[in-house]
Parts: structure tokens; sequence; C-alpha cells
């Protein structure tokens, strides 16, 4: 897979996360549990779904189309 | 506590002075003073970015949103910031494409260039002055309101607010923005270092995570979960926030700024991810403090809770650092953005360029009188203020992007005016002469959806007349 790609899946990737963010899979109305590591539901998901955002960052920074053209 | 606060007080005041002193230069000119030479490494990006963005309205008002409306705040500012970290690698780029071989002074400059019309660069700026002043005033406002809990029986709330005011003024007058930014280096650190203190001892006050959550549960279990108890974190606010914090980097020029001297692109994606994790660092402890106080002072005002939480229940040397860092944090914001505007008028001036500097650093001057006059008249609620700014500079971000991605812009001409038009009905709507909802659907997501259509049907339109 060329950085190109990688790049596209990673924008994609965000969207999806974004869009689940509104739905009961991360922020269902009124439930707490499960609980994980004592935390209530929608916060050790927020958690995820941050530490999952900024993995993307992480790999979309090193696959930016930008970051090819200054190394050329 | 006072003796300490005075120690601590005294340091704090001579590193800014010596980093005014250092970063100072007798040759004020535009680009030197307002974008600190345009060569900003990433160690540099990203505690002024951090600093700039992560202020009173983290270290006050987060704390007191969890404490209020539960873990939903989480996805409200944690989740909505790092979306915008990714937002500032995806977008920034093109942004700095954009102005690259152009001298970069504002982004009201830079949109009057965009457009070829100086409707378009006063739009940007007006947009950018009604909605940021109020956003300066509760940083100046939240940490006078808190000195004065801390202290009370001391001084009125408005002599806080003139202190910090001046104190803010000297160093960014003189030093440029090359001084707020090595200040935003030692604010960012003491925000993150205290904030961290705190909310480990907040969080061993009440027995551990799993304690804290299980007696919130008995208390209020509504806290646990979105909306909240009083139900704010509905999917239309969620949204609105998550969509008006991503536009912050483009909209408000304080961070606009900072982006573009970042010095490469390199650079840039170095101090997203720094700022990526700085966020989920910063917001994290705040989780402690809200439910340390949803515990401990579940019906107590904001300024009780916040004079409790971080002063009196803290070990007095603590509470030294803790007002320290968080006058700290209220300037480094606050300065940024006053200094930003003054940027922006600049951009907008032409002339000798001496001539223009001295202008705009007078402005700053005036900025800052009428976001102290704000202060002392606004209200407490810190973080919906600071959303009210975020949601309304977010206007902006359809005309913004169609200046940056369509290179015809120019022909556009309604877009700028079509702004200006949604920025008035906001503030209409905020000052409660129209409503803040229309067909069920909340105002700022309503305006920014019909402009962001605007903006693309008229784009299309444009491409297919060409065609």
């Amino acid at each position: 897979m060329n950085r190109k790609t990688i790049w596209t899946l990673c924008r994609v990737a965000v969207l999806i996360l974004v869009i689940l963010t509104f739905t009961p899979l991360f922020t269902p109305q009124n439930q707490a549990d499960p609980f994980l590591w004592g935390m209530p539901y929608t916060l050790w998901m927020g958690l995820i779904l941050s530490f999952l955002l900024l993995a993307l960052t992480v790999l979309g920074s090193l696959v930016h189309p930008g970051r090819k053209k200054e190394d050329n | 506590m006072i003796k300490t606060l005075i120690i601590v007080g005294i340091i704090y005041l001579g590193i800014l002075v010596s980093f005014t002193m250092l970063t100072r230069t007798r040759e004020k000119d535009s680009k030197s003073y307002f974008m600190a030479g345009s060569n900003l490494g990433a160690f540099l990006g990203l505690f002024t970015f951090a600093a700039t963005l992560f202020s009173t309205f983290t270290l006050l008002g987060m704390p007191d949103f969890f404490r209020v409306h539960g873990v939903g705040a989480w996805i409200f500012l944690a989740v909505s910031d790092i979306v915008m970290v990714f937002g500032l690698l995806w977008v920034g780029y093109y942004l700095r494409k954009k102005t690259s071989g152009y001298q970069y002074l504002g982004m009201s400059g830079f949109m009057e260039r965009c457009y070829e019309s100086r409707t378009a660069g006063l739009v940007a700026f007006l947009g950018a002055f009604i909605f940021l002043v109020p956003y300066v005033a509760i940083q100046i406002r939240g940490v006078s309101i808190f000195l004065q809990e801390a202290f009370p029986q001391s001084l009125p709330v408005w002599v806080y607010s003139v202190c910090i005011v001046i104190i803010m003024l000297i160093y960014s007058e003189i030093g440029g923005l090359k001084a707020i930014i090595y200040s935003d280096v030692l604010q960012g650190i003491v925000l993150l270092v205290v904030i961290w203190i705190i909310g480990f001892l907040c969080l061993k006050d009440v027995g551990g995570v799993t304690q804290m959550f299980t007696t919130i549960g008995e208390q209020n279990e509504a806290l646990l979960s979105t909306p909240g108890p009083n139900g704010l974190f509905n999917f239309q606010f969620l949204l609105g926030s998550m969509v008006a914090i991503c536009m912050i980097p483009f909209t408000q020029p304080q961070v606009s700024t900072r982006l573009i001297i970042m010095k490469d692109q390199k650079a840039l994606f170095r101090t997203a991810i720094g700022l990526g994790t700085f966020a989920i660092l910063v917001i994290l402890p705040t989780v402690f403090l809200g439910m340390y106080g949803a515990i401990k002072y579940p019906d107590a005002t904001t300024s009780e809770f916040l004079g409790n939480t971080l002063i009196h229940d803290q070990p007095g040397v603590l509470g030294a650092f803790v007002i320290i860092g968080l006058i700290a944090a209220a300037i480094s914001t606050a300065d940024s953005q006053i200094f930003a505007l003054g940027g922006e008028t600049r951009s907008l001036m032409s002339g000798e360029d001496r001539t223009m500097v001295g202008r705009a650093r007078l402005s700053i001057v005036v900025f800052a009188v009428l976001s102290f006059v704000f202060a002392i008249m606004s209200s407490d609620e810190l973080v919906l203020l600071a959303r009210a700014s975020f949601a309304g500079t977010s206007l902006l971000a359809p005309m913004i992007f169609t200046g940056i991605f369509y290179d015809q812009s120019a022909r556009l001409k309604a877009l700028p005016i079509l702004t200006l038009v949604a920025i008035i009905i906001l503030v209409c709507s905020n000052f409660g002469l129209i409503g803040s909802m229309f067909l069920g659907i909340r105002m700022d997501l309503l305006l920014l959806g019909l402009l962001s259509v605007i903006a693309v049907i008229l784009v299309q339109v444009d491409k297919s007349k060409e065609a």
C-alpha cells in the first residue's frame, strides 16, 4: 500500500470514528454499564476513542503527502 | 501559603521579565513582531499551541463542567480536540501551502487577498473581534473570581482583572509574539504539572477511580452517562461543539497564526501529535477534579467549588502554585488572543510598516481595555461562554475554507456578505433577541450548515459557468 492510500484510509477512519462518536456505541443515553477499570462506559470508550484518533494522527503525519514533498 | 505565593509569584514574574528582555527587539517590523520571525520549531510550537488552547477554560471550567454535567464532558472537549488536531494536520497543510510566498500577517488580510474584497477582510476581522473579546474576558474573569474566592475580604474582582491585563500588556507590547511564545512554554508546563498534582490528590482523597465512580453512582447516577443530569450533552450540543472546536485552528487568529509560523511541515506534524497527547494529559485530571467536586461539593456554586477544591483542600504550598498556574494559564491564552487581534488589525492596514505596527500595537491596548470591560460584565459560565466563542468564530469557516481551497474565490463576493449576515443572526440569538433554536435545530449549527451548503453551491455554480 502506498502512502497516498494509507493517508486516504486514515481520513476515512477518522470520519467513521467521528460518526460513531454520536451513536449509542460511544454515547449511549443514560447507560453507565459496563464499567472498565472502574470507569463508566462513556468515559472509557471516550478514552479509547481519543487514543484511536491520536494513533490515526500519528500515522497520518507519517504518510501525509506534504511530508513526502518536503523529504524530496 | 501567602509567603510561598509571594516567592513563587516573584519567580514567575522574574522569568516573564527575562523572556521579555531576551526576545525584545529594537526594530519592530511586522514579521518579527507579529509573526515571531516565522521560524517556529516543534517544541516551542507544541507549548505555544497548548498554552493558547488550554486555559482558564480548561483548568477552571472543565472541572466544573464534569461536576455539573458528568462524564460526557470528555466527548465534548477531549474527543473534539483530537479530531481538531487531525484537522490541523489535514487542512493546515493546505493553508500553509496557499500562504507560502505571501507575507501572511493575519486571516483578515489573507481573506481580503483571496476574495479581492475589503469586505471579506472586514468580515473576518469582525467575526474574530466579536467572538474573541468575550473569550479573552472569561480568562480574565475566571481567574479574578477565583482569586477573590481564594482571598475573601481582600481585593475586588476588577482590581485583579486590571492587574492581569497590565501584566499581559506589558510583556506582549514589549516582546511581541516571540515573548508570548516563550512564556507559553513556561505556562504550559506549569498548567500541566499543577493540574496533575491536584488531580492526583483529589483522586487519592476519594479512594481511587473505582471508589470515586461508585460513590457518584450512588449520589447522582446521571453524571456517569450522557446526556448528563441537565440533559446538556445531547446529539446537537456535542456535534455543534465538535464542529466549532475543529474549526478553531482556522477561524481563531491566535491559532492560525501559530500554524503559519511553523518552520516547516514536519514541525507542524510533530506539534499536532504533541498537541493531541497534551489534550488527553491536561483534560484527564479535570475529570478527577470534577468528580471530586461532585462528591464533596455537589450543590456548591462554581466559585465555592473551585476555591475549595483547588486551594482550601490542598496543602498551602500547592495552593500557591495553583494560583500562579491559573494566572499563567489565563494570561497565556488571553495575551495570545489580544495579540492576534492586533495582528488581524495590522493585516488589514497598508502603508509604511513601522507606522502600521505602531497603530496595531495601539489597537492591542484598545482590545485589552474592551476585554477588561467585558470581563467585569460577563457571567461565570466559563465553558458555555467559551463554547459560544468557538461557535461564533466557526461561522467564518466556510468563507475561510473556500478561500483556501478554491483558487477563484475572488468571484464569490456573496459569501463574505452572507457570513456577515450569519454572524449578526447568531449575535442576536446569543443576546436573546431571536430564538436559539430554529425548526428544532440549534442556531449555531443551522447557520454553519447553511453557510457550508451555500459555499459549496456557489463554488459549483462558478465552476459550471467557467466550463
